[in-house]
């Protein structure tokens, strides 16, 4: 897997290319630790090109999650496929993070903090 | 009991050898009786000898000729069957051999000299010549063949081939034999001046001889023996030439009566002489002169080959250790008794922190302050580890760094221990006597410590492994163990029926799923812990308490959920979740309670209105809100009453996340329909037609763990 990184003024994007699973979720976790440890909360996930979540890579969101938005920021998932949709859904993360569906509901998302 | 001895083993090995004595000796008994008639004549002061028929001048030729081929070969052969390879037990074989011949002839001649003038003196005397002829043949052969296992020893080509033309040469002259005295003045009477004998001695007497002088070159047996054993060769090789000398004395030129009057050819001696005695004579000189000059420096080689020999043992002591510190007591040892240290010690690098240890064990014959001393002046331990090559101060005094150094050492060895991947140690080897490491003993020293770096490396590897391998058998256990969380038998009764199926792909995996009955209540529950392998498995297993330990308590769905998540928040690590479907069926009222934390969908078919229903109302999954908003977020179980017919199919996302090999889901879709098609057989053949199906959609196995579990209302 490879991720994708953008700076944009109110937050960044990640974009994971490819599988999020067991054994790139460690890269996915990197990633958002460095865009902790560098102050920014607002995290846009660009899921255009993931094919597809495992439970671990999944695993990796849920820990950030209180921790983004106990600082004011918040994930956004934008662009997902049918199938990574359904699994959101099941695992009932459709409440907890925000799910868009292009890179225009993204910046209204933020724009709106 | 015991063992009866081979008595039949010990009956074949003398029958062999009496078998080849018996076979030498009947070609003796053809010689014994021509030597009778021509001592008979001779007593009588015939000119002439008068042979019966059986014994025509050809017919004698070829029985000297079986005579000397065949003991030729029987002699060949028991010597060959001597397979003890020691110099010292071949020459005493053959000075025995030697004597018992030597005291024969001696007897004989005694024996002879009593019957003189007796009528038996001419029988007497033929057996006197014969036996002399024999023991001579005997003992020049047996000097032959061991001498040949002498000169053999460490073989190569060129020797083999000068052997066989040595051998060659023998035999040739043996067919002298046939050179009958009438061919013989035939020959010389038609072309004159052609001297058949002549040509005889001057074509094959130097060649044997020039033969038997490059093989006499091979002595290097002499070379293995030790001071006493070459003392002892020397000795036994004296005697033989003693012994050499009284055949020669004794040689029965009487006894070899071709020629009516053998006298009348003298040179004949000199043939028969030089084939029988040339080469053993020729060797056994050599053999004596080669002990003698190198009986000086045998005290030298014994010592380098003790030293080797040490050496030898060392390396394989340290190779056969697996134990660091043990390897490195032997070499230190080891060290010291190669080189001529006078003491030594070996500083061990510390991993971790880069510091050194000088244990106790690695200490001989100095002092850690004199160490120290030494180290204050210049720390060769980082320079030797830097270079990765040892260091050789041959004088302490002339070194700069030490030449004000307060201590008894003049010379210094330091080498390094290293594996392949990092260094160990040092290793010094110190001496009073400045210039005391010869080059060789560095070398030697050197292969030394590389090796023992090698052991320990071999030693941490092999620890590693067995490691490795505990670690293995620790899984095998939590797999054993983790089938029996999941439960083995579903409590069914005549109005439920339960049946499950389940894969874990690794070792253990995180599938969860369990039933229990109480109050006439099923509670049901499956769950699928979120990554793989040995945490989720064991995260598995904490939830198998918690539902055990909630279970017991009198909860409701909703209760049970919230407190689940509480639990479950407390002890998962923030990146891990569970999901989980939770039911109670009421037997009673008749009534399903389910709820659903993040988990797949649950499937059920009500049989009065023949239609699916997919439950998929439902919560996050377990541990993924870890605070108090959970419980806000939950709200009531979904309910439904069952009736006779009914079926809820439960599974983990191991069975609708099947892919195949365009990466498509098996889906919750075509799940509905299988179960839609089995709707009316029972829950066996629904869970095992659903895995087949999907293992058929897959192309053959699948690749998550994955659980279902079927329950069908009778």
């Amino acid at each position: 897997m490879q991720i994708r990184e953008t700076r944009h003024d109110t937050y960044s994007t990640l974009a994971p290319v490819g599988d999020l699973d067991a054994n790139s979720s460690m890269q996915m976790d990197d990633a958002i630790q460095q865009q902790i440890d560098s102050e920014t909360y607002n995290l846009h996930i660009d899921c255009a090109e993931l094919e597809y979540i495992s439970s671990a890579g999944l695993g990796v969101f849920i820990s950030f999650m209180e921790e983004l938005e106990n600082a004011g920021g918040k994930f956004v998932f934008s662009n997902m496929a049918d199938n990574i949709l359904q699994v959101f859904k099941l695992l009932g993360l459709e409440s907890l993070v925000t799910v868009v569906n292009d890179r225009a509901e993204v910046e209204k998302e933020y724009l709106h903090e | 009991m015991a063992r009866k001895p081979p008595y039949f083993a010990h009956l074949r090995l003398i029958s062999k050898y009496s078998l080849l004595v018996l076979l030498g000796i009947s070609t003796w008994i053809p010689i014994l009786v021509i030597n009778y008639y021509y001592w008979l004549f001779k007593d009588l002061n015939y000119s002439v000898v008068i042979f019966p028929w059986y014994l025509s001048p050809l017919l004698r030729s070829v029985y000297f000729a079986i005579f000397f081929v065949g003991n030729y070969f029987i002699v060949g052969q028991v010597v060959r069957r001597i397979e003890k390879w020691d110099v010292i037990d071949l020459l005493w074989k053959l000075l025995v051999i030697g004597i018992s011949g030597i005291s024969l002839i001696f007897l004989f001649n005694i024996i002879e000299e009593y019957y003189e003038g007796n009528p038996l003196h001419a029988p007497i005397q033929a057996l006197s010549a014969s036996v002399n002829l024999y023991a001579v043949l005997v003992f020049a052969l047996s000097t032959l063949f061991i001498y040949r296992k002498l000169i053999l020893y460490q073989k190569n080509k060129r020797k083999v081939i000068s052997w066989y033309v040595l051998q060659a040469v023998l035999l040739l002259g043996l067919a002298r034999l046939f050179i009958l005295p009438e061919t013989e003045m035939a020959i010389n009477g038609t072309s004159g001046n052609v001297d058949f004998a002549n040509i005889y001695i001057s074509v094959l007497l130097p060649l044997f001889f020039g033969i038997s002088l490059f093989l006499s070159a091979n002595v290097n047996w002499s070379a293995y023996l030790n001071f006493n054993q070459k003392l002892k060769s020397l000795f036994l090789i004296l005697i033989i030439v003693l012994l050499f000398v009284a055949f020669l004395v004794k040689f029965p030129f009487d006894a070899l009566p071709n020629a009516e009057d053998i006298f009348t050819l003298m040179r004949e001696r000199y043939v028969i002489l030089g084939l029988f005695f040339l080469f053993p004579v020729i060797y056994t000189l050599f053999s004596g002169l080669v002990l003698i000059f190198n009986l000086p420096t045998s005290s030298v080689f014994e010592q380098r080959s003790s030293e080797l020999a040490t050496i030898q043992r060392i390396n394989q002591s340290i190779q056969a250790n697996l134990d660091s510190e043990e390897i490195l007591r032997t070499l230190l040892d080891a060290s010291l008794l190669t080189s001529n240290a006078t003491g030594g010690w070996i500083e061990v690098i510390d991993e971790q922190d880069g510091g050194r240890a000088i244990g106790i064990p690695y200490l001989k014959n100095i002092t850690e302050e004199e160490i120290t001393r030494l180290r204050d002046r210049d720390d060769l331990t980082q320079e030797v580890i830097a270079r990765g090559k040892h260091i050789h101060i041959r004088n302490l005094r002339k070194q700069k760094n030490f030449r004000y150094a307060k201590t008894r050492i003049r010379s210094l060895l330091a080498l390094p221990i290293m594996t392949s991947k990092k260094p160990i140690g040092v290793i010094y080897l110190i001496n009073e006597l400045s210039g005391s490491f010869e080059e060789e003993t560095i070398i030697s020293l050197v292969s030394m410590t590389e090796q023992s770096g090698i052991s320990i490396e071999n030693a941490e590897l092999v620890a590693q492994s067995i490691d490795l391998e505990i670690y293995r058998e620790q899984l095998r256990v939590a797999k054993t163990f983790q089938k029996q969380i999941l439960p083995q038998e579903l409590p069914g009764t005549e109005r439920i029926e339960f049946f499950t199926l389940s894969q874990e792909v690794d070792e253990i995996g995180g599938d969860f799923y369990d039933v229990v009955l109480q109050d006439n209540t099923y509670k049901i529950a499956i769950g699928d812990v979120s990554g793989k392998g040995t945490t989720a498995a064991f995260y598995m297993a904490e939830t198998k308490g918690i539902f055990q330990a909630l279970t017991q308590l009198d909860m409701g769905v909703r209760d049970f959920v919230i407190t689940a998540n509480r639990a479950l928040s407390s002890c998962l690590d923030a990146k891990s979740f569970m999901t989980l479907t939770y039911v109670h069926v009421d037997m009673d009222r008749q009534e399903i309670e389910l709820m659903r934390a993040g988990h797949c969908q649950t499937l059920y078919y009500c049989n009065s209105t023949d239609t699916l229903k997919v439950m998929e109302e439902g919560v996050p999954g377990l541990a993924i809100v870890r605070s108090n908003r959970f419980e806000k977020m939950v709200g009531e179980p979904e309910r439904m009453r069952f009736s006779s017919g009914d079926l809820m199919v439960l599974f983990t996302d191991g069975i609708i996340e099947a892919k195949n090999i365009k990466r498509e889901e098996f889906s919750f879709e075509r799940l509905q329909e299988i179960v839609y098609r089995l709707r009316k057989t029972d829950s066996r053949l629904i869970a095992e037609t659903l895995v087949n199906q999907v293992k058929a959609f897959t192309g053959g196995r699948i690749e998550d763990d994955y659980s279902i579990l079927v329950v069908k209302f009778l």
